[in-house]
């Protein structure tokens, strides 16, 4: 088992294959990650996302043809969860303090509250034509939902093209698992990174966790956010979701802090744990794998 | 009228059904009153019941609609002296697809869950919160660093 570990959009990757990857592919994987990166990071000013969050009037911006998938998975998430998913969430984030400097600071409740008067929606103040979006003002995009579970597929598309069939992508949380045999992820514990909480076994499909617990940084502020009201959420403190795709399985681990797990069973196939803060957590009947409890 | 449009939620299996046992219009629910359904065991009539009881004891079945389909549960609700006693749940899906739905969702029952140390697990990988950004870290330390300074400062 060789293992390809590296930093990219700010967080750690591991990718493991049974024969090593040569220095050219490994190459590809990371130009790719960089292509991504320079579109959909809100933390970076040359971004395609920081252009439409700098726009003052607006205005049509032209997305690379992966946005399609993307943003057709959004409009499904915003769906069926009555608008909670939601890219332009984005501006509450900055909003709380979690911003492109990390300043961690709330902006003053003058400016929040004039915000919550006119909060912008992906369905009324976007229009999408494919891959191309229309904007009138200054809007915020973030695709921390379901962004790093699609580029976790878009490298595991790369590994596939390049003959690989048995293999593991790990993203930091959002995992994608290609092969014969499966392999045991430990569900870690929300408030306790040194115990898990169960066990999943993942055998060529992806598997993507969510908390509240770590990326906090003051009473009540993380970073999933009701995109209706811009209030982080209390009573889900973790969610792990099991799909064909990482995409999915990310934005679901995401929708399943705000919406009913059979709800979104009715547009998605799944399977998943949540846990909630009273310590308490559920596990579908069809999830492959345990709690301890 | 105020008192009868009191509300009983039932909750099971995730599926929240708002069962209001008064006439009062809802919008997504369908209320069977007592003396209606076939199956009801009526002891005392409402115009009879006395003061300290706001609902008439009986059977009362409610079918509650969810998701976009949609779908739907019935609820039975045995009510005595205004104390439930007994709830039923009963899923009947009209799609095969919405009947598995309902099969394996129901079970998703909330236990209270003990954690292992990750040593006595075997496992290959670890999947949660520890997927943190390191811009993000870096900023918690920094501020961190800052509370300290200002706390030896302020004493």
């Amino acid at each position: 088992m060789f293992t390809f570990s590296f930093k990219a959009i700010g967080t750690q990757w591991e990718i493991e294959t049974y024969e090593p990857l040569v220095r050219g592919q490994q190459q590809r994987i990371l130009r790719r990650i960089e292509e991504f990166d320079t579109t959909y990071s809100r933390f970076r000013p040359d971004s395609l996302v920081s252009r439409v969050a700098a726009a003052p009037e607006g205005g049509c911006f032209d997305f690379p043809d992966d946005s399609l998938a993307l943003f057709d998975l959004y409009d499904r998430l915003h769906r069926a969860t009555a608008g909670a998913v939601d890219p332009l969430v984005g501006r509450d984030l900055e909003l709380l303090g979690y911003d492109r400097t990390y300043s961690l600071t709330p902006a003053p409740n003058l400016v929040r509250e004039e915000y919550d008067r006119g909060r912008a929606s992906w369905s009324k103040d976007i229009i999408r034509d494919g891959t191309s979006l229309v904007t009138r003002c200054p809007l915020v995009i973030d695709v921390g939902a379901a962004g790093k579970g699609y580029l976790v597929d878009i490298v595991s598309e790369i590994l596939r093209e390049a003959g690989f069939n048995q293999f593991v992508v790990d993203g930091s949380g959002d995992l994608r698992h290609s092969g014969d045999s499966s392999i045991r992820v430990g569900l870690e514990h929300p408030f306790d990174p040194q115990l898990v909480i169960g066990v999943a076994n993942l055998q060529d499909c992806a598997l993507c966790a969510s908390a509240i617990t770590r990326r906090a940084w003051g009473d009540g502020l993380h970073h999933v956010l009701d995109a209706r009201t811009g209030v982080p959420v209390r009573n889900v403190v973790a969610t792990w979701v099991v799909a064909d795709e990482a995409a999915i399985a990310d934005g679901l681990a995401t929708a399943l802090f705000f919406t009913r797990a059979d709800h979104l069973a009715e547009v998605f196939r799944f399977s998943y744990v949540r846990m909630f803060a009273d310590g308490r957590a559920e596990i579908s009947q069809n999830f492959d794998g345990k709690l301890f409890s | 009228m105020t008192r009868l449009s009191k509300r009983i939620k039932v909750t099971m299996a995730g599926i929240s059904v708002a069962l209001v046992i008064a006439g009062c219009s809802t919008t997504d629910m369908e209320v069977a009153r007592p003396m209606s359904t076939p199956h009801t065991v009526v002891t005392r009539s409402r115009s009879a019941s006395s003061k300290e009881s706001l609902y008439a004891d009986g059977i009362y079945t409610a079918i509650g609609q969810y998701g976009s389909l949609p779908s739907s549960i019935t609820v039975t609700v045995t009510l005595a002296d205004d104390v439930i006693t007994a709830v039923e749940v009963t899923p009947h899906a009209t799609n095969p697809t919405s009947l598995d739905l309902q099969r394996r969702f129901a079970a998703a029952i909330p236990t209270v869950v003990v954690g292992k140390r990750i040593d006595e697990v075997k496992v290959d990988r670890l999947a949660g919160s520890s997927g943190t950004p390191e811009g993000f870290k870096a900023a918690i330390q920094r501020i961190n660093e800052q509370a300290r300074i200002g706390g030896t400062a302020s004493k």
